[in-house]
């Protein structure tokens, strides 16, 4: 472009420390002027024309303050500490975001940015999700990441955090883009995974290092998330919920979204579930997925024709192409047990200690298969299976010490399904 | 020697519907923190856990005198507690079963095979303390006792361990 972009980074960087610019007008005056620097040496008079009186003002102050050696000394600052600054004229500064249509002026980076050549794919949900969403996410990641694909998130707690995890536990990549500066960890509760992806990934922020996270400052970062993305995957969700909200903004920039769906009884899926008639695309499995959006490298084959590029929600038709994979392979496991929910049971007076147990495993699947993901009571399994209370609580046991099953609360069990890694 | 029995109800969560994720609105950190509240030493000498949950407008209406399906009268229940404490003051003379010493536990709290096999199983994957280990035992004594059964079976041990705090409520980080 003409300009040393070498010399105009530390002037970018002055440029994010006016208090009280914003990101537009950041762009703007940069666009006037030609480049940072020439925004630093524009006069106070053509600020006063350019900009409402208080943002001039803040120019004026930040000039006065930064003079031409304070701002080298202070990026160069930046830089010892650990922490790069790319701004929009950085050679690397990424090519997926210079498209999207509200770019970050720059980017803070600690770590690595995703490489422009492997593919990514964001993943997102609830913070608080169910044992299901927690399954689904850790899975996902893991399919993902052994494809070669990165993990990009927000590193927040519940559907974030796990799949980031998940994803360098299985040797991939992962990114986080943050709502704070770089060098602040939120949620706290996540100081590993911030650690790990330091050295195994990277951690990235529009914001200014020591920013603290603000509710404020989320929507705008999951806007980055998905942009750094060619794909966005969405876990959990509640009907209204910001997780929706980066939906729509992955739509804006042209990003496909899938969702995996869930039960119409889980208030965690219905935000998921309502993409889906508003056209996102239906995760079954992750192959399936990177074959129907023609991502690189489950098929070989690329698909470019299938990939949506209108804002506007349009059907996908050639989803619902394979009828036959709606079997539902569960229903072929179970022949002789009859699910007699009004067969009336002995009263269980507790008399028969000795046929409860230890029947062997042939049994032991008893109660397992009506075990989800999402607690249930054991008043709620007897109903179900018709087995003896006594009979369950034994099978129940094992399987919290087999680590299958996990006991919520006194009363209340779920499925753990361990994930070899 | 005095003792007391103490009953306390609690709440799982600030507004009380965990784990209920359709219902609790409660952040994961605000149920933690509330959780938190009872220490693992109390949690350790809390001997059952138990949890009841909201009836629903038939269970509300029923008839005391005629238990329907896989229910008991209270006055069953009754007679089987009353029978109980008997079965535990002639064993431990004069003391009922949380009274029991470790040798007495050892002595009276004997178990089959199947129920060992379980015992060791719990014992590795919970890390049981000594005091806990013993808690459990005589726990399984006296479901044993209000079953009416001399020996302690596999059924009644399982049940003494699910009568432990939850694994959820022990540990900061519970996954």
């Amino acid at each position: 472009m003409g300009y040393d972009w070498e010399q105009e980074q530390a002037y970018a960087y002055w440029m994010e420390n006016v208090c009280g610019l914003g990101r537009k007008s950041r762009w703007e005056l940069t666009e006037a002027a030609g480049s940072p620097k020439a925004v630093y040496e524009m006069s106070a008079e053509e600020w006063q024309a350019f900009l409402p009186e208080k943002k001039a003002e803040a120019l004026k102050k930040a000039r006065e303050e930064w003079t031409a050696e304070v701002i080298e000394e202070r990026y160069r600052k930046l830089g010892e500490g650990g922490i790069r600054y790319l701004s929009n004229l950085h050679p690397d500064y990424p090519q997926r975001l210079k498209k999207i249509p509200d770019p970050p002026f720059g980017i803070f980076l600690r770590g690595q940015l995703p490489p422009e050549e492997q593919p990514a794919v964001a993943v997102i949900g609830a913070r608080e999700c169910s044992e299901y969403g927690r399954y689904m996410a850790g899975k996902v990641a893991e399919g993902l990441a052994e494809k070669g694909i990165a993990v990009i998130s927000g590193m927040a707690r519940g559907i974030d955090g796990i799949s980031q995890w998940a994803a360098l536990q299985a040797g991939g990549r992962s990114y986080a883009v943050l709502g704070s500066g770089v060098d602040v960890c939120y949620p706290e509760e996540n100081r590993t995974l911030y650690e790990t992806l330091k050295t195994k990934g990277g951690i990235l922020s529009e914001y200014l290092p020591r920013t603290e996270p603000k509710a404020g400052l989320f929507p705008m970062r999951n806007r980055i998330i998905s942009g750094l993305s060619d794909l966005v995957l969405i876990v959990e969700a509640r009907e209204k919920s910001g997780t929706l909200i980066t939906a729509d903004m992955a739509l804006e920039q042209g990003r496909e979204v899938y969702v995996v769906p869930g039960r119409l009884t889980d208030s965690l899926s219905r935000g998921c579930n309502r993409l889906i008639k508003q056209g996102a695309g239906i995760l079954v499995s992750v192959e399936e997925m990177l074959e129907e959006t023609g991502m690189p490298p489950s098929s070989g084959r690329k698909q470019q024709p299938d990939r949506k590029q209108q804002p506007d929600r349009k059907q996908q038709p050639d989803r619902k192409q394979q009828p036959d994979r709606k079997q539902q392979p569960d229903r072929k496991q179970q022949p002789d047990r009859n699910h007699q929910p009004d067969k009336k049971q002995q009263p269980s007076k507790q008399q028969q200690p000795d046929s409860q147990c230890g029947k062997g495993n042939a049994q032991k699947a008893g109660i397992y298969r009506y075990l989800d993901y999402y607690p249930k009571s054991t008043e709620q399994l007897r109903k179900e299976s018709g087995m003896e209370y006594r009979e369950i609580i034994c099978e129940l046991t094992e399987l919290c010490m087999e680590d299958k099953a996990k006991q919520v609360s006194p009363g209340q069990y779920a499925k753990k399904e361990r994930r070899e890694s | 020697m005095n003792c007391i029995n103490f009953i306390v109800p609690m709440n799982p969560c600030p507004c009380g519907y965990y784990p209920d994720i359709g219902r609790c609105r409660c952040t994961e950190s605000a149920i933690r923190k509330y959780q938190s509240r009872l220490s693992g030493p109390i949690l350790d000498r809390i001997d059952v856990f138990a949890e009841v949950s909201a009836l629903t407008m038939e269970e509300l209406s029923f008839d005391r005198d005629k238990p329907g399906e896989g229910q008991e009268s209270s006055a069953a229940i009754r007679s089987r507690v009353l029978r109980a404490r008997e079965m535990q003051k002639e064993r431990g003379e004069g003391r009922f079963n949380a009274l029991l010493t470790p040798e007495e536990t050892d002595r009276f709290c004997e178990t089959d095979k199947e129920g060992k096999r379980l015992l060791k199983k719990v014992f590795g994957k919970l890390g049981l303390s000594a005091r806990s280990y013993y808690r459990i035992l005589r726990v399984a004594r006296t479901i044993a006792d209000l079953d009416g059964s001399e020996k302690i079976e596999k059924a009644h041990l399982a049940e003494a361990v699910s009568c432990r705090a939850p694994a959820e409520l022990k540990t900061a980080e519970a996954r």
